[in-house]
């Protein structure tokens, strides 16, 4: 069995600082939110995948999250959010904590890779952090092993290294971009659309 | 029941085909006309063959009340009819209406699918019918020279015998289409004789008619059309100045650079199509208007720009634009015109510029598709947001963007925002999502989906009729408009947004339709008809009334009784300029004027 590579604290920025999780949850699932990068679990993608190597600046600190359900999306769109408003205002088990990583499809699909960052002696957790690290440097496909009675994902290298071109990472910021995949979906007021929906408030249509 | 077959009700049918030599913009000048004359059982009893010189003043075949004229595009064969002075037949049948009501199928809905349109010229229709022609000709070619005037090349014999060709093909068309050829079934030749009215006479007369060109100003701007552009995109083109321009110094638009310009300005969600693409509709940029302030401004330039740096709208040597209106050219029986300057931003209108002794007048009905749809659901709730002067300023109610119930202050204060809600009411007649209402409104999606919650809770019975209307399409495999059936056919998987917009698209084109053919027969032929609005170049005052009410009339005739308001949007008299209303577009025209004037090519005084 091959060492879990150590996970480094990654340093944090103004923007980030209030969405941080500071304090240790339980994890949940997270829907696949359609922004600008759409976020996904590696097992999700369907697809090999290459992370971004650079965990210092791609791979964002843990940051609290939460599910809107709006009626006539298919899927409840995910929402960035203030720690300290999702501890005032909502249970623990509403509140996801996870790390995003900018990760890639062949031929520069970009999107946003959810990292584990709870619960990490859960086999899943675990699996999916081991493919993620691998993911550094290598074409990884993840899939779940659920139908051969296993706990975990199974993560399959491409044949070649260089079956696909090296992804060209965009020159943005790790900020810029979770910026603009939560612009219009990051709560950090009282008043926000998403969080009225989450507590049962009416809504302010002016 | 079917009604009696055509042939047993006209005395004689005639079969026509004109070759003509015509310049873009100009009306034909005529070569030649070869007609079939058939008896009760379609069978041929005598060929007409006619050149130039020998045409009279009449048609050679009966044109009464118990004659039918069939033709293939027969607005281009009455075309000539109006240069020769003949009077319209009573009856047409146009052999190409019918096939585009025959073939008007939505197909399933791919948006990866690269598709091309089918075309639908005679050679088309025939194929498709299992008629063979022209073995022997070399139709495109002969076809160009003809209308180009080298028909001598070919020869005064040959250019007749292609003529009598397309009347042999056409005339067998007419009998496969009447009876029906493999899986097609046989038209309705009523229907399309009511159709052909429209695609045929009333066509013809308004093509032929065209709107005026202020010649001079058209051709000053064409002598100085690199100063021109370089004017308009240094004002509109937000990218200029930057190392990728989004425009060309010659006018041409890059979609990659827009893509960077995008990235560079921080605009991250710009609407795609399902194949990623980006979309570069007039729809598409109208929802990002509030994304950037130079989206508009870009809009505007996008679309006026063709005008000037290809230079391509046909204008005859008249200095009348002479657009074609392809009628039924859309799969809900619209036109598909093309080339005229309502085909490009509004401020290229004013190259139109009216005679001091004609009235120019541009009517259109208010919020047509909205009254439409009230009028067809039978939602008395909506019936009355409609009634009430202005939908659009119900609409903002309901989506808490304004408290404010005078609906004439908030109309004069709050143009952005009914801007807005226009693209909204028509985006909710079509089934937009909470995605790209979301987007359209600058509000959280949960607001979109409470506005269309709320919607649906207003207009119950709009929405049940909508869903209704679009199940019964599924089931029928056709979706036909109220007033006069124009059908689209349905494949399996077709886009339900086509059929949810389609009642409301094609009661649009059906009361064009019946005003264009009233206004053709009381002798105020339109110069131009633009999706929900009619262009009038009128004689005197009295014709203005009467326009209005013909429209005001079709209008609730198509609506079953609800009024359908008309709105006279431009009224010109003396020799006055055409000028869209919108800020942006007067704007967008002073900048053409004022590079005009710097550069001495206007005096400095003159005001256009």
């Amino acid at each position: 069995m091959t060492e879990k590579p150590p996970l480094k604290i990654v340093k944090p920025n103004e923007y980030l600082e209030k969405f941080r999780s500071k304090r240790s949850h339980t994890i949940a699932g997270v829907e696949t939110l359609l922004t600008a990068l759409p976020i996904l679990r590696i097992s999700e993608a369907n697809d090999f995948v290459r992370l971004h190597p650079s965990e210092e600046d791609y791979w964002s600190p843990e940051l609290c999250f939460v599910s809107v359900p709006i009626h006539g999306e298919k899927r409840d769109p995910l929402h960035l959010i203030d720690e300290e408003l999702a501890m005032q205002y909502l249970s623990a088990k509403k509140i996801k904590r996870q790390r995003l990583a900018l990760a890639s499809k062949p031929n520069d699909s970009f999107f946003f890779c959810i990292i584990p960052s709870q619960n990490l002696d859960n086999s899943w957790n675990a699996t999916a952090l081991e493919a993620c690290e691998i993911a550094k440097t290598r074409w990884v496909q993840v899939s779940s092993r659920k139908q051969e009675g296993v706990e975990g994902y199974k993560t399959d290298l491409a044949r070649d290294a260089d079956a696909f071109p090296e992804p060209r990472w965009p020159s943005r910021t790790l900020e810029e971009l979770i910026e603009v995949t939560f612009r219009g979906v990051t709560i950090e007021t009282a008043d926000h659309p998403g969080l009225l929906r989450l507590i049962g408030a009416r809504q302010n249509l002016s | 029941m079917r009604g009696p077959r055509v042939e047993d009700c006209f005395h004689t049918l005639t079969v026509i085909d004109f070759e003509y030599e015509v310049d873009d913009g100009d009306l034909p000048k005529v070569l030649c006309m070869v007609a079939y004359m058939l008896d009760e059982n379609l069978r041929r009893v005598e060929t007409i063959r006619r050149w130039r010189g020998e045409f009279g003043s009449t048609p050679p075949f009966d044109i009464g009340p118990d004659a039918l004229v069939v033709g293939y595009s027969l607005w281009a064969e009455l075309t000539c009819f109006l240069v020769l002075g003949w009077r319209f037949p009573v009856h047409v049948f146009d052999l190409h209406t019918a096939f585009l009501a025959s073939s008007n199928i939505l197909l399933p809905y791919n948006p990866d699918e690269v598709r091309n349109r089918q075309r639908k010229r005679l050679s088309d229709a025939c194929c498709t019918y299992g008629i063979e022609g022209w073995e022997t000709i070399d139709k495109p070619v002969i076809a160009k020279a003809i209308g180009g005037g080298r028909w001598r090349d070919y020869g005064r014999e040959a250019v007749l015998q292609y003529c009598e060709e397309d009347v042999r093909a056409s005339t067998e068309l007419l009998r496969r289409q009447l009876t029906g050829y493999g899986r097609r079934s046989p038209v309705n030749p009523e229907l399309v004789m009511h159709w052909s009215k429209y695609s045929a006479k009333t066509v013809a007369r308004i093509q032929a008619r065209g709107m005026p060109i202020d010649m001079p100003l058209w051709n000053l701007v064409q002598e100085n059309k690199l100063a021109v552009i370089g004017a308009l995109i240094r004002r509109f083109d937000p990218s200029q100045g930057g190392e990728n321009p989004i425009y060309s110094p010659e006018g041409e638009w890059s979609n990659d650079r827009f893509a960077r310009w995008l990235g560079f300005a921080g605009i991250v969600e710009w609407p795609r199509l399902d194949s990623g693409a980006l979309e570069l509709t007039g729809d598409a940029f109208r929802m990002m208007y509030g994304a950037h302030p130079a989206i508009e401004g870009l809009h505007a330039l996008r679309d006026g720009l063709g005008v000037i740096v290809r230079a391509r709208i046909p204008i005859g040597r008249d200095g009348r634009n002479r657009p074609s209106l392809f009628p039924f050219g859309t799969a809900t029986g619209r036109n598909a015109q093309a080339k005229s300057l309502f085909n490009a931003h509004a401020s290229m209108r004013s190259f139109m510029k009216f005679s001091p002794d004609k009235i120019g007048l541009y009517l259109d009905w208010r919020t047509q598709e909205v009254g439409i749809a009230a009028a067809r659901s039978g939602d008395a709730a909506l019936a009355e947001a409609y009634q009430s002067g202005d939908v659009y300023h119900a609409l903002a109610l309901l989506c808490g963007l304004t408290d404010d119930l005078d609906v004439k202050r908030w109309k004069a204060e709050q143009p952005g925002q009914r801007q807005q809600m226009k693209a909204l009411q028509l985006g909710i007649n079509y089934g937009m999502g909470v995605r790209s209402l979301s987007r359209g409104l600058k509000r959280h999606p949960l607001i979109a989906s409470e506005v269309i919650l709320r919607h649906q809770r207003k207009y119950p019975i709009y929405w049940r009729w909508r869903e209704g209307t679009v199940e019964r399409a599924m089931l029928e495999r056709v979706i036909v408009s109220e007033y006069d059936d124009w059908p689209l056919h349905i494949s399996t998987s077709p886009n339900k947004r086509t059929l949810y917009n389609f009642p409301m698209q094609s009661g649009g084109a059906e009361m064009l339709r019946l005003a264009a053919n009233r206004l053709c027969d009381a002798g105020l032929v339109p110069s131009m008809l633009v999706h929900d609005g009619i262009l009038f170049e009128l004689e005197a005052e009295e014709q203005v009334q009467h326009t209005i009410e013909i429209m005001r009339i079709a209008g609730t005739e198509v609506c079953g009784g609800l009024e359908i308001g008309v709105d006279t949007d431009q009224k010109l008299i003396g020799g006055a300029r055409y000028r869209d209303k919108r800020p942006l577009a007067k704007h967008m025209w002073e900048i053409v004027m004022g590079v005009l004037r710097e550069i001495g090519a206007l005096p400095t005084a003159a005001g256009m």
